[in-house]
């Protein structure tokens, strides 16, 4: 008797000592659950908040964009194919821009696939802000704009870009290209440093941020501005719907 | 709310969450070459300074990294009360204070501009920093 109650006593005791182990190790669990369960929930956040705040910076452009009124193509802009085309497109660039330089190819290839079909415009927005030779590289546009050679010197300008960019001085490298392009090089040399050049050029600067264009390149499409498309495909997309509209 | 450990690194974690949000969003529009909306003029003028950029990396990516730093040794110090964690809450909180602090001054008399998402910035990190100070007290009291 005495016996078998020591055994119980003793039994109980292993029991509670089990339940204690138990809880504890429940507890150890929980504990273990709760901290994971904060670093998890931490690194949700912070993936969530990244994406949103992608998504943010590429609507803010949009919906700013969308209240942009853009002057329609003149006379006083450099263009390229028929203005009597159903598509207008405009572009505000800058040379040293490497955005601009990443999509040189995709609007040289649409222009050439399309041809007639786009009416095309480059305006001229250097960031002179972050990009030095911005201003020097627009002029140098326009003095090859003067002898009727502008896209000729854009193709050398964007595809050279890394070449000039950080240049003390880049007029060496322009010249250089006006004469690959046979231009008149004492000319180009003059018109590229002429009042008309630099008036030009700060005239399509100051218009372009006037009406609240705030990034290169920036494309409109029959006066709409479009959002950057991320490839050919894209971009040749939108130019075809818009043909399709009418 | 009493000036605890955990509820002085929940404040912490926050504070560096603002900052990283601030933070992220002009890494992300530099790297899409966009400007955010400004509100005060001479924004852009910061933004696109020769100051922006530091190795070719903006600023602001630094800033993001610096947020997330803080947010690490904040949720470490919320799970494991260690006092190494604390030492390194401190150090990072004092460099970002001392970088703000910098840039505040770069802005003040170079670029003599301001921008509304850095002063956010150096405001959040002066917090931090205050933040961090009473938390660091509290872990040195503790033996």
């Amino acid at each position: 008797m005495t016996d078998e109650h020591k055994l119980t006593k003793k039994e109980r005791r292993e029991l509670k000592k089990q339940e204690w182990q138990e809880k504890a190790e429940r507890e150890k669990r929980n504990a273990l659950f709760k901290k994971a369960g904060i670093i998890v929930g931490v690194i949700l956040v912070v993936v969530i908040s990244i994406v949103g705040l992608i998504k943010l910076a590429g609507s803010s452009g949009l919906t700013s964009s969308s209240e942009i009124n853009i002057p329609p193509i003149s006379k006083n802009d450099i263009t390229k194919g028929d203005p009597k085309s159903k598509i207008a497109l405009i572009e505000y660039s800058d040379f040293q821009c490497p955005a601009c330089a990443a999509y040189y190819p995709l609007t040289k290839r649409l222009l050439s696939e399309f041809g007639d079909k786009i009416y095309f415009a480059y305006r001229m927005f250097p960031l002179s802000t972050i990009h030095k030779n911005a201003i020097i590289s627009a002029q140098a546009g326009y003095a090859a704009h003067k002898q009727g050679k502008f896209f000729e010197m854009e193709d050398y300008l964007f595809t050279k870009q890394t070449e000039w960019a950080e240049l003390s001085d880049p007029t060496t490298a322009f010249t250089d290209y006006a004469k690959l392009l046979k231009l008149d090089v004492n000319k180009f040399k003059a018109d590229m440093n002429s009042g008309e050049a630099k008036n030009y050029v700060a005239n399509s600067q100051n218009q372009a941020s006037s009406i609240g264009i705030n990034s290169t390149p920036s494309f409109f499409v029959n006066g709409g501005r479009i959002i950057n498309p991320r490839s050919y495909d894209d971009f040749k997309k939108i130019i075809q719907d818009e043909l399709n509209k009418k | 709310m009493s000036l605890t450990k955990n509820n002085l690194s929940i404040a912490c974690l926050i504070f560096a969450f603002i900052g990283f949000l601030d933070a992220t969003y002009l890494t992300i529009l530099h790297y899409k070459n966009a400007f955010p909306p400004c509100t005060i003029s001479g924004c852009e003028t910061v933004l696109t300074s020769q100051y922006s950029i530091v190795f070719g990396i903006p600023l602001s990516l630094f800033g993001s990294l610096f947020y997330l730093i803080i947010i690490g040794f904040s949720v470490a110090i919320l799970l494991h009360k260690r006092k190494i964690f604390a030492h390194g809450l401190f150090i990072s909180a004092f460099a970002g204070l001392f970088v703000s602090a910098v840039l505040f001054f770069i802005q003040f008399f170079e670029i003599k501009s301001f921008c509304q998402y850095c002063l956010l910035s150096e405001v959040i990190s002066l917090v931090i920093f205050i933040i961090c100070s009473l938390l660091y007290s509290k872990f040195l009291r503790t033996k």
